[in-house]
């Protein structure tokens, strides 16, 4: 059975039996799981949003309509929404706009030395969260998760012309980030 | 021309120069960007926490179990709810269907009614409250043309059946539908030839009908006052048929009488005194001794 078929599939199955959604989750876990671990730097919070969505997911999925999408962007949508409320609700900013990535580029910040990377994983995930948040949406569900751009765009509520070009500008400023990162 | 050669080879020398150093600089953002994306696609997922998956996992089977429990409860709670609701519109629904049933029969009742019948009121209220919606003078002789035309149905099977205690009633009923009807025509409301011919054509019916009644003591007021009528309003006639005819043909009218039975058959049924049956032929009735008069009350 194709991907997409055996998805369908169990989405159907667990509208009629929310029990049967224990198999969407060990399907999906550790795709939401990254995402909100990339956006989210303390893993405390990141399990604490996890539990959020697939909690959040299992009460709504009676109610879910195919509506020409993957059931991944509408899983992804709960996620997004998760987190966005999980900053507003912290009244924090964990993730850094692109001037201040850019000022911590100038001002010589080492990101290795700052999170204590050791590896190229760690100093990725150093990166994308210093991008702002629609950059990082991209980064993460476009070049991790893989998803294409027209679900990156429903998920995030943009158009695909747009996450083109959150993409083109993510990219310049990973390079900006990681090529002075390097350079130190 | 040698100077614009070397300006125009210094220009060529510069360009290729600057797109050397622009390729160059695509090239090395075209590779850093592949580079990051490399890192970025080949970099380790970060680590879950041991058990936090299967702690997940339990909390949301939990969770659906509950949401099962809660569905069935639910469902049961509504099923109770919605057999409650199809009880009490069941219930409702039968009202209506009986009082629907109810109403359309009486009003059919009412509607074939004969006078005497306990629904008869209900007809004549009924015909009132058309009388008072029908707007318009020839719309409203047209309505009285057709309760005239009611009553004297009515009139035929209470003089078929014999039923005279209604009599009296029903011609009072009649005579006031005929007034009201002469007054339009008087007033001249009625426009139509066809309204007066289809009057005229009543009133002869009318009296073909009073002339089957018998003659008793309830009905004889109704008809003489009948027939007094008749002479006020055509004279020409010359009166009531006592008036036409001679003592002699009275006689033997008298004589026919005393030959006739005791009950006569009228039209199947219909039981007819001696005294009806004079009345029924068209003849005065003729005075009987006493003595006849108690032996046909007896028989009666």
């Amino acid at each position: 059975m194709h991907q997409d078929d055996e998805i369908s599939f169990l989405v159907d199955r667990a509208k009629e039996d929310p029990r049967a959604f224990a198999e969407i989750y060990e399907a999906f876990f550790e795709k939401i799981y990254n995402y909100v671990r990339y956006k989210v730097s303390n893993p405390t919070d990141a399990e604490d949003i996890t539990e959020l969505v697939f909690l959040r997911a299992l009460e709504s999925i009676s109610g879910f309509k195919w509506k020409g999408y993957p059931f991944s962007s509408w899983l992804f949508r709960i996620a997004h929404n998760q987190v966005v409320d999980h900053f507003r609700a912290t009244s924090r900013r964990s993730f850094s706009s692109i001037d201040d990535s850019e000022a911590a580029l100038d001002s010589g910040v080492n990101i290795e030395a700052e999170f204590d990377l050791k590896d190229d994983a760690k100093m990725i995930q150093a990166a994308i969260i210093k991008l702002p948040p629609d950059q990082q949406d991209v980064v993460i569900l476009k070049f991790i998760d893989g998803l294409t751009n027209l679900e990156v765009a429903k998920i995030i509520g943009k158009s695909e012309g747009a996450v083109k070009s959150l993409q083109h500008r993510a990219m310049r400023n990973l390079r900006k980030i990681l090529g002075s990162s390097e350079n130190e | 021309m040698s100077r614009k050669k070397e300006l125009l080879d210094k220009r060529i020398e510069s360009f290729l120069k600057n797109a050397e150093t622009e390729s160059l600089e695509l090239s090395s953002e075209f590779t850093g960007t592949m580079n990051i994306l490399e890192k970025i696609q080949s970099a380790a997922p970060p680590k879950v926490r041991d058990g936090f998956k299967f702690e997940l996992k339990e909390k949301l089977a939990n969770k659906a179990n509950k949401m099962v429990r809660g569905d069935k409860a639910t469902l049961q709670a509504g099923n109770n709810i919605f057999t409650l609701l199809a009880s009490i519109r069941l219930k409702v629904a039968s009202i209506i269907v009986a009082l629907s049933v109810f109403a359309g029969s009486t009003a059919y009742a009412a509607s074939v009614s004969m006078p005497g019948d306990i629904l008869y009121p209900v007809k004549l209220a009924s015909e009132k409250i058309i009388e008072t919606m029908t707007i318009g003078k020839e719309a409203k002789t047209e309505l009285n043309l057709n309760h005239y035309q009611k009553r004297l149905d009515e009139l035929e099977v209470v003089v078929e059946e014999d039923n005279l205690s209604e009599l009296d009633g029903l011609i009072s009923s009649l005579n006031k539908r005929e007034e009201a009807v002469e007054k339009d025509l008087s007033f001249g409301r009625l426009s139509g030839d066809e309204l007066k011919e289809r009057f005229r054509e009543k009133k002869e019916k009318k009296e073909k009908i009073l002339n089957k009644l018998p003659l008793d003591s309830s009905s004889k007021d109704s008809k003489r006052e009948h027939e007094e009528k008749d002479e006020d309003a055509n004279p020409s006639k010359g009166g009531g048929r006592d008036l036409q005819r001679s003592p002699q043909t009275f006689e033997n009218e008298t004589k026919k009488s005393e030959e006739l039975p005791e009950t006569t058959q009228v039209k199947g049924s219909l039981r007819l005194s001696r005294r009806k049956a004079f009345y029924f032929l068209g003849h005065s009735v003729p005075q009987e001794p006493p003595e006849q008069d108690a032996l046909l009350e007896s028989v009666l």
